[in-house]
């Protein structure tokens, strides 16, 4: 089903009974916030600077809190992750990035409970892109701006309006459940809605042969190009923290003032120097290019070969906010020649 | 809502001083249900905590035939190593597993065994040699070579005579060099498999230690005749989650944590051309 939505109107609906998360901020720094009313949003960002993961994998979470000392200690494991949630105006890359993510989450003979809940307690209203960054890659990625794969309900923005379409018996619930907020859609609409996609796809529509580039990765092991990458970066990690699919993370034991011992996860980084140093001193991957190499092969040779497709969205952050012009399509493309 | 993160609380039963800087620590679970239901095999790990100083990774160094303690025998060397020489009989650690592969049981039934271990590279081995002793109708000839830098440095030297009485067990000990007073017999270990000559005929050959040693002792297994998928090692990698997920101690695209940490020098071989 789609209709006009009133979205603020839906907005103040949904608050009564979900946490509500949205794009919140301006150019310089935003993410996936919860708001109240539609005014707290921004629904004009291409994506977010922090990507959706936060919300299923937090930069910082809490495991557990440990009670007393020595003989007595008890663990307090954290309880209730979350209520039950709607994310609104998440883009198809981001909502491909919880999907890849929630292969390495729940997949396996143990799934991350913690994700798995998340994942479980959230809708997911998506929001047609219209207007791809000059940085953004997806349809090389085999996601594009209109792609739904993932999400409950969509939103695409036309003539200052909403339209908003179901994709699942979750999403159609929506319908029945706020009749008051829809309103019919017509067909100048629709056809404004078919011509925006058209337009959009056109100016998306980078094409990539990932097989071949794989088939090349793992045929140059020693691929000069990990060399000169890494002369340039600088380990600064931001690629891997702010990319959508980068599942990497660190765990430790804090305690804050006066607050008890807990014990935390953390967002870690496959750039970092530490990542893999072990007690004994050895480092497999003690030196900056086999780091880069890591980071690369993860991305388009080992996430395919245990998961069947690329560890990425092509949502363009990595490249964005690099501070030495690390380019990643660029080094696909020259991997390909 | 369960959490894969939140470990078993263990107590510390037992402290074992192995050598100066090796202590093996005899744990119990605290709720004696947990305890119950867990079992594992030979070659697998386990997350050991230390709250307040973190979790580190470290096999299960004890038989699960022998179900009164689970045993860790660790070396001290960084931060959460020097929190567990710290710790005191009667203290709370967490636990998390078993994970991770076992040694390749249905393979190593029925044949000869090799050990080959050096230093701590000894703990992961005597999970698999107790568990052969106690099941002995089940493998033939047992020998077991084992080196350390010195004497002082050799561990479980408190089994040795129980090794040495059990019927078609060998074991032969040496050190990289001499300090004190030491009438065994001095060699590198890769020197000394050298010279031992064992046959590979139906025999599977398991070896842990440091790097270089495995490296030196894979090829004089070669020279010997192994076959790659009859050479096995553990592999050791930086580990946070144990379960294939925080992503440090993958080689390509296998992870060490679930995927091994056994593996054939087959595998093995495959996996180093990422290195």
């Amino acid at each position: 089903m789609e209709k006009i939505v009133n979205l603020s109107r839906l907005i103040e609906e949904l608050v009564k009974e979900y946490d509500v998360f949205a794009p919140v901020g301006d150019d310089n720094f935003s993410q996936f916030s919860p708001i109240k009313n539609l005014g707290e949003a921004n629904l004009d960002l291409i994506n977010t600077t922090k990507p959706l993961k936060n919300l299923f994998l937090p930069q910082s979470e809490k495991l557990f809190s440990v009670d007393g000392a020595k003989e007595n200690i008890t663990l307090e494991p954290k309880k209730n992750i979350n209520n039950k949630r709607i994310i609104l105006g998440a883009k198809a890359c981001e909502v491909k990035g919880i999907e890849l993510l929630t292969k390495v989450y729940t997949g396996g003979t143990l799934p991350d409970e913690l994700f798995e809940e998340r994942r479980k307690n959230t809708i997911i209203i998506g929001l047609s892109c219209l207007e791809p960054r000059d940085t953004c890659f997806c349809a090389a990625l085999g996601v594009n701006p209109f792609e739904e794969k993932g999400m409950d309900l969509v939103l695409t923005k036309i003539n200052g309006k909403f339209v908003m379409k179901s994709l699942n018996q979750k999403g159609e619930e929506f319908f029945k459940k706020y009749p008051d907020v829809f309103s019919e859609i017509n067909k100048e609409d629709l056809e404004k809605r078919d011509k925006l996609k058209e337009s959009v796809l056109k100016k998306q529509n980078l094409s990539l042969d990932l097989k071949e580039i794989k088939e090349k990765l793992d045929k140059e092991v020693d691929n000069p190009l990990w060399e000169e990458i890494s002369q340039r970066c600088i380990n600064c990690g931001i690629c891997t923290y702010l990319c959508p699919t980068c599942q990497c993370f660190d765990i430790h034991d804090e305690a804050g003032k006066g607050q008890a011992l807990c014990r935390f996860r953390t967002w870690d980084s496959c750039m970092f120097p530490d990542f893999t140093l072990m007690a004994g001193g050895h480092n497999p991957r003690g030196k900056k290019k086999a780091r880069i190499r890591q980071r690369f092969m993860h991305k388009f040779s080992y996430f395919i070969d245990n998961f069947y497709e690329p560890g990425c969205t092509g949502c363009g952050r990595c490249i964005k906010f690099c501070p030495v012009n690390v380019d990643i399509l660029e080094i696909l493309k020259k991997v390909k020649d | 809502m369960k959490n894969i993160y939140l470990p078993y609380l263990m107590v510390v039963k037992n402290i074992i001083q192995e050598t100066f800087d090796v202590k093996t620590l005899q744990l119990v679970f605290k709720n004696e249900e947990e305890g119950k239901n867990f079992s594992f095999l030979p070659g697998q790990f386990c997350e050991f905590s230390v709250f307040g100083a973190g979790e580190a990774t470290f096999c299960l160094a004890s038989s699960p035939t022998r179900k009164e303690f689970i045993e860790c025998s660790i070396k001290k060397i960084g931060k959460i190593t020097n929190a567990i020489h710290e710790l005191k009989e009667g203290d709370i650690v967490g636990l998390r597993g078993p994970y991770g592969n076992t040694f390749p049981m249905d393979l190593i039934k029925g044949k000869n065994l090799l050990f080959i271990g050096g230093g701590i590279g000894i703990a992961p081995l005597r999970s698999l040699i107790d568990y052969c002793i106690d099941n002995r109708a089940d493998y033939k000839q047992i020998e077991i070579i084992y080196g350390a830098r010195t004497p002082q440095d050799l561990v479980y030297t408190r089994i040795f005579d129980e090794w040495k009485k059990q019927q078609n067990v060998n074991l032969h000990i040496t050190v990289d060099r001499i300090v004190g007073d030491w009438k065994g017999h001095v060699d590198f270990v890769p020197t000394y498999l050298k010279e031992l000559k064992p046959s590979a005929e139906n025999t599977v050959a398991i070896t842990c230690g440091p790097p270089i040693m495995i490296k030196f002792v894979v090829e004089a297994l070669v020279a010997l005749g192994f076959p790659d998928d009859r050479i096995i090692s553990s592999l050791e990698m930086k580990m946070k989650c144990g379960v294939g997920k925080c992503g440090r101690c993958n080689i390509g695209k296998t992870y060490v944590c679930k995927d091994g940490p056994i593996f054939s020098y087959g595998e093995i071989k495959n996996l180093m051309r990422e290195f």
